[in-house]
C-alpha cells in the first residue's frame, strides 16, 4: 500500500483501508478519509481511538471479519450497508474484510452516487405506500359498484313498463361502465405474497 | 455496565426509526425517511437500580427491496416488533420477522408495538387481532412515536424482561 498512486486512488473512491495488526490493534493504511477522521473525533471519549468506538456497527462485524481473515469459512466477508452519523450527516458505509499477501485488511467504503441506494429505495417505498393507499380507496369503490351491478341486474330482469325499461337499461349500462372501472383499480395482493423471503 | 443489544424489527414505514428517535432524542418528524442499512443508537438507562447501556439497532424494514439478514440479529438480547396499525399487512410481516428472530437469536424477550396509535381512527387492525396476539402469549403495547404514548414504557418493559432473562446475548 506504499504506492502513492494507489493511496490516491483509494482516497478518490472514498475507501479507507485499515489493517488488523498481530496484537489485535488496527492501523489505518495510507491516507485516512476526512469522514473517518471525523468519526474518530465524534466517538465517545472512552473509545475514541478504537475502530468500533468510531463506527459501532463494526463491533458486530469484526468477529465476522476475523473469521474471514483466519480463513475460517469465507475468504472475504462483507458487512452490508450501515449508517454512521458523522458531523451531523448520515453516511452510508460498507465494510469488506479481505486477506491480501497475508495481511488482514478491512476496506471501509463510503457509498455515494449510484452506490447510495437511499434515494431509490425512498422513492420505491413511497410508491408502494401510495399504491397501498390507492388499493384501500379502491376497495371502498369496488364493493358499492358490485352492489349497484346486482341491483341493476335485478331491475333489468323485472317486468317493467316501457318508461321504466328505459331507465333500467340506462342504469345497467352505467353500472357496467362503473363496474369495469372498479375492476381495473388495484386489488390487495394475495395473502402470503407481500414480499419475497 | 451491562450492555444489551435491542433490534427494531418490522415492515417498512411502520415507525421503527421514529420510535428510536422519540426514545433517544424526544424528537418526532412527520417526514418519512426510509432506512437503508443498519443504524445504531445508544441510550443509557437505569432500570430497577441497574445501569444498562442499550444498543438500539434500527434495522431497515423488511420488504421486496431489502431482506433482513440473520447475522444482524445475532447477539441481540431482545427486540421490538413494530406494526403499523393503519396497515394490516404489517402484522403479517411482523409474524415472519418474529420467526426469523427466533431462528437467529433463540427465545429472547420481545414486545410487539402497535404503532401509530395517534391515527387509531384509520386503523385496519381491530381489537380481535390484538387479543389473538395476547392469547398467543405475546406482550403487546400501543405506541405512538408522534405523541410519545407507550414509547418509554415499551423500552423499559423490554429492558426489564432482558435483565430477568437468562444471560444469552449479553
Amino acid at each position: 500500500m506504499s504506492d502513492p498512486v494507489l493511496v490516491h486512488v483509494l482516497r478518490a473512491v472514498d475507501i479507507a483501508v485499515v489493517e488488523r495488526l498481530a496484537d489485535a490493534r488496527f492501523e489505518i493504511v495510507g491516507a485516512s478519509p476526512d469522514w473517518l477522521e471525523a468519526a474518530f473525533d465524534a466517538a465517545p471519549a472512552g473509545s475514541r481511538h478504537t475502530l468500533a468506538g468510531a463506527l459501532p456497527f463494526l463491533d458486530h462485524f469484526l468477529p465476522v471479519a476475523d473469521a474471514a481473515w483466519h480463513d475460517r469459512g469465507a475468504a472475504r466477508a462483507e458487512s452490508g450497508p450501515f449508517v454512521a452519523r458523522v458531523a451531523g450527516d448520515e453516511l452510508l458505509l460498507r465494510a469488506l474484510a479481505v486477506t491480501l499477501d497475508h495481511r488482514s485488511l478491512l476496506l471501509i467504503e463510503r457509498l455515494t452516487g449510484d452506490a447510495d441506494t437511499r434515494p431509490i429505495l425512498q422513492t420505491a417505498r413511497e410508491q408502494v405506500l401510495a399504491m397501498e393507499q390507492l388499493t384501500r380507496q379502491a376497495a371502498g369503490v369496488q364493493a358499492p359498484a358490485a352492489a349497484v351491478a346486482r341491483v341493476a341486474a335485478e331491475l333489468a330482469a323485472a317486468d317493467l313498463g316501457p318508461a321504466h325499461r328505459t331507465i333500467a337499461d340506462a342504469l345497467a349500462a352505467a353500472s357496467a361502465q362503473l363496474q369495469a372501472v372498479a375492476e381495473a383499480l388495484p386489488k390487495p395482493p394475495s395473502k402470503g405474497r407481500r414480499f419475497s423471503q | 455496565m451491562i450492555q444489551k443489544k435491542i433490534c427494531m424489527l418490522g415492515g417498512f414505514a411502520v415507525g421503527k426509526t421514529s420510535l428510536v428517535a422519540r426514545y433517544v432524542t424526544s424528537i418526532f418528524s412527520e417526514k418519512y425517511l426510509s432506512t437503508v442499512g443498519v443504524k445504531i443508537d445508544k441510550k443509557q438507562v437505569a432500570v430497577d437500580g441497574q445501569d444498562v447501556t442499550l444498543m438500539l439497532w434500527d434495522i431497515y424494514g423488511q420488504d421486496d427491496f431489502q431482506t433482513v439478514q440473520a447475522s444482524q440479529l445475532r447477539g441481540m438480547s431482545g427486540y421490538l416488533l413494530v406494526v403499523d396499525g393503519t396497515r394490516r399487512a404489517t402484522l403479517e410481516t411482523a409474524r415472519l420477522m418474529q420467526q426469523k428472530a427466533m431462528d437467529a437469536a433463540g427465545p429472547v424477550p420481545f414486545i410487539l408495538l402497535l404503532n401509530k396509535s395517534d391515527l387509531s381512527a384509520q386503523w385496519e387492525l381491530d381489537e380481535q387481532a390484538f387479543f389473538k396476539l395476547v392469547e398467543q402469549g405475546w406482550r403487546v403495547i400501543r405506541t405512538s412515536a408522534k405523541t410519545g404514548e407507550g414509547v418509554e414504557p415499551a423500552f423499559e418493559a423490554l429492558t426489564r424482561a432482558m435483565l430477568a432473562a437468562p444471560a444469552a446475548g449479553q
